[in-house]
C-alpha cells in the first residue's frame, strides 16, 4: 500500500522565485475497471459482481438526479457528492443573471474515515521512472 | 433545478471593485439510509443488500486509491489519487518529506456531464452575500 510518486524537473517563470524546480508528481499503478471493482464488492459483501453493477449505475443516477436539485449526496464511509457553480462576476448586483452561471459541477469531498487512510497510506517512489523533464 | 443567490466578492488586490457572483443554494444533502431506500426501489436488492454493497463500495474504492490505482465506477465517475507537493530548488531535496498532502480527485461520467448542460436555475429570494 502506498501513493507512489515520481521525480519531475519544470520550469517556473512566475511567483517570487522563478527558475528550473523540482517536485514529486503521482504515479498511477493502474487503473480498476467498473467491473474489476464489482469483483472486489463480490468478494467483500453479499452482493454479486452482476448485481453490483445495477447498482453503480442506479447509485449515479440517484446522484445525478440530486445534483440537478441543488442537494449533495453523502456516502457514508466514501464520501459527499455536491453541487457547484463555475460562475462570472458582474460589476452590481441587479447585473448577475442566470447567463452568468457558466456549468454545474460535481464536487467530492472524501469522508473522514477516507481521508484518515489517505493520510497514514505511505508514500513510496516510483521504480519504473527516472527524472521527468515537463 | 437549482436555486442561486448573489454574493458580493472582494479581491484582495483590487478591494475598491467587489465583484457579484451567482451562488448555489444547497439543498439538505441525501443521507446514506435515504440513498440507500432509492437504491432498493430501484433493484430487486433489501436494504440489508444495499447497505453491504454501500460498505464494499466504500472499502474497495478505499483499497484501490491508497495503492495508487485509478478508479472507474461505471454511472457514476473516476475517482483518482493525487498528491500535493512543494517545489525544491535541488534535486538532492526532491524527498517524500516534500509531499505534502495526499488525497482523491472525482470527474463525473462524460453522461453526467452532458446532463448537467440542461440544469435549469431559479433565483432565491435571498439578500446578497458579502464575503
Amino acid at each position: 500500500m502506498a501513493y507512489i510518486y515520481k521525480k519531475v524537473k519544470k520550469k517556473i517563470s512566475v511567483g517570487k522565485n522563478p527558475g528550473e524546480k523540482y517536485f514529486a508528481a503521482m504515479v498511477s499503478e493502474g487503473k480498476a475497471s467498473s467491473k474489476q471493482v464489482c469483483e472486489l464488492i463480490d468478494k467483500d459483501s453479499t452482493i454479486s459482481a452482476a448485481d453490483a453493477e445495477l447498482l453503480f449505475r442506479a447509485l449515479g443516477e440517484v446522484v445525478s438526479e440530486n445534483i440537478e436539485m441543488g442537494r449533495g449526496v453523502n456516502l457514508e464511509g466514501l464520501g459527499v457528492f455536491s453541487p457547484n457553480l463555475k460562475t462570472q462576476g458582474q460589476s452590481t448586483a441587479d447585473e448577475v443573471t442566470v447567463d452568468d452561471i457558466k456549468k454545474v459541477t460535481v464536487n467530492f469531498r472524501p469522508s473522514s474515515t477516507l481521508r484518515k487512510a489517505m493520510e497514514q497510506a505511505p508514500v513510496k517512489e516510483s521504480s519504473r521512472f527516472n527524472l521527468m523533464h515537463v | 433545478m437549482i436555486q442561486y443567490t448573489v454574493e458580493k466578492r472582494i479581491n484582495p488586490m483590487d478591494k475598491l471593485n467587489p465583484k457579484f457572483y451567482p451562488k448555489i443554494v444547497r439543498a439538505a444533502t441525501l443521507q446514506t439510509d435515504e440513498i440507500a431506500n432509492l437504491l432498493q426501489s430501484r433493484t430487486t436488492l433489501d436494504k440489508s443488500e444495499v447497505y453491504s454493497f454501500l460498505k464494499a463500495f466504500a472499502n474497495a474504492v478505499q483499497f484501490l486509491i491508497t495503492h495508487s490505482y485509478t478508479v472507474e465506477v461505471e454511472g457514476l465517475g473516476i475517482f483518482t489519487p493525487a498528491i500535493k507537493a512543494k517545489a525544491v530548488d535541488d534535486l538532492g531535496d526532491l524527498t517524500a518529506k516534500t509531499i505534502l498532502k495526499k488525497g482523491v480527485n472525482f470527474r463525473p461520467t462524460a453522461k453526467m456531464t452532458t446532463r448537467h448542460k440542461s440544469i435549469g436555475f431559479e433565483k432565491a429570494n435571498l439578500d446578497v452575500e458579502h464575503i
